[in-house]
């Protein structure tokens, strides 16, 4: 209850950050800048390797990725209605996730991310590595992993994509926070304190936000099936194909 | 959406090297990361907003909104910085009410909060600096420079051109739909979202078959070879570079 006291002052106070979860240029440490970016690079190299055999083999392969990812910039400005009234922004992240497989999505999610930063000032350069972890990494393949489960247990397509889209969001929230407790650890109670007071100012915003992309990735999902049913399966299997 | 591109492309730092202002960018926003003090991040926030106002011709009002972006996650993300669990009693200046571990702001943790964010807005006015100046065709001819691999140029290459094409049609799709009163409601918005975005999607992957087929056609091997400008070298500037290093460097290692 006084949790729930103190998270609805701050919830008044600061309103939705108007971007999903980046972590801004500047923010984390040298040494943690560095440390990301070490650790994904193993990822977007097995990534753009996946890619890079899917170019051999289908010429206009590269086409539909630049496409895409260009498809996940422009939906990641869509203004999305939320429950909370202020306006914020879809991620992208289970959507992507669903259609092209996670493999692809690492490639996919880092030029967005590049995109972002050098368009946008969302993200950074220095943050590029954090930033892949978390929306190219943890996301994506939770996403995936929550859409394969959900259709493996049985639950009907339409329940598997609200799965991944909200896994997905909330995912690469929480890997965010996780990546920003490690770089801010509290003098007492250490790293655990620190995610519980990231996650809590942040989880605000991010939960209601969560719900509302899964909503919207389960429309747009629908919609793309009644239409082009043939197309979206290809993709489906293709994105298999590159996990 | 108002993206950085049109100042780079009509600003009046387009014809500069890019090498040179890539070196610039990367070179402050290093120093200003590593030495991570407050007279560094001051120094480098005042350099590069008197070269974006000064020489790269940017608007007072853009500057404005400039200086207030980093905000909207600065504000968060320092506040969960400068809150923490207090050891004891007495030590903060500052104590949230209703917690029972004592929860407040002490002098140290708002030092760091501090630290982080001129720490942070030093960095992103880097990063405004190289997206003000220079256009992405530039970034990629430094990217190739820099024996980026072929492939991934290449993609960000398409991506980029991309962008613009489904955030016009994007555009277009919202006013015709918001005309038609689809964003009346909290489900309509939803509903017209939804559309949208799905509508583009397939829009998108028809125009990168039309883009294949194209290029087919033009005996296409994977590769865009492109006429090399080629940029005159300043050795003002790179004389400019070099004396904001050292004197950066010098602010770091005396403060």
């Amino acid at each position: 209850m006084k949790k729930c006291a103190f998270l609805l002052t701050v919830f008044f106070v600061f309103p939705a950050p108007a971007h999903a979860m980046h972590i801004m240029e500047g923010f984390l440490p040298v040494g943690w800048s560095v440390f990301w970016t070490l650790a994904a690079a193993p990822f977007v190299w097995l990534g753009f390797g996946a890619v890079s055999r899917l170019f051999a083999e289908k010429p206009g392969y590269k086409m539909l990725l630049a496409v895409c990812g260009a498809y996940i910039f422009v939906l990641s400005a869509l203004k999305m209605p939320s429950v909370t009234g202020s306006s914020s922004h879809p991620t992208g992240v289970g959507l992507g996730a669903v259609l092209f497989g996670p493999a692809v999505m690492v490639v996919l999610s880092g030029i967005v991310l590049l995109f972002q930063a050098i368009l946008l000032a969302h993200g950074g350069i220095s943050t590029l590595g954090a930033n892949v972890i978390s929306m190219g990494v943890a996301g994506p393949l939770l996403a995936y992993g929550a859409y394969r489960l959900g259709v493996r247990a049985g639950l009907s397509r339409t329940m598997a994509v609200f799965a991944a889209a909200f896994t997905g969001s909330l995912a690469t929230y929480i890997a965010t926070s996780l990546q920003l407790a490690l770089a801010f650890p509290m003098e007492t109670g250490g790293i655990a304190a620190s995610f519980a007071r990231f996650a809590g100012i942040f989880a605000l915003t991010q939960a209601p936000l969560a719900v509302c992309e899964g909503i919207l990735t389960v429309i747009i999902f629908n919609v793309l099936l009644n239409y082009n049913r043939e197309e979206v399966q290809l993709l489906l299997r293709t994105g298999k194909e590159a996990a | 959406m108002n993206l950085f591109d049109r100042y780079a492309n009509t600003g009046a730092l387009k014809a500069v090297h890019p090498g040179e202002k890539v070196c610039f960018a990367a070179a402050c926003l290093l120093l200003a990361l590593f030495f991570s003090s407050n007279h560094v991040s001051v120094a480098v926030f005042l350099i590069m907003s008197a070269v974006l106002l000064g020489r790269a011709g940017v608007p007072f009002r853009l500057y404005g909104k400039l200086v207030l972006m980093p905000f909207f996650f600065l504000i968060p993300g320092c506040l969960a910085v400068a809150l923490v669990t207090l050891p004891a009693a007495g030590t903060a200046f500052f104590v949230l009410p209703f917690f029972s571990p004592a929860v407040g702001i002490t002098a140290q943790s708002l030092a760091l909060a501090v630290t982080i964010l001129l720490r942070s807005l030093a960095a992103v006015f880097c990063l405004y600096f190289l997206a003000l100046t220079t256009p992405f065709n530039d970034l990629a001819w430094v990217m190739r420079k820099a024996r980026t691999p072929e492939a991934v140029v290449e993609l960000a290459a398409l991506t980029y051109r991309f962008i613009f094409v489904l955030a016009d049609t994007g555009a277009r799709i919202y006013t015709a739909q918001a005309s038609r009163l689809g964003f009346t409601s909290a489900g309509n918005a939803f509903k017209s979202l939804g559309g949208l975005a799905a509508g583009l999607y397939l829009w998108a992957y028809h125009r990168s078959r039309l883009l294949t087929f194209a290029l087919e056609a033009r005996c296409y091997h994977g590769r865009f070879p492109v006429l090399d400008n080629g940029f005159a070298p300043s050795a003002g500037n790179r004389l400019a570079i070099a004396g904001t290093v050292v004197l950066l460097t010098v602010m770091g290692l005396v403060f």
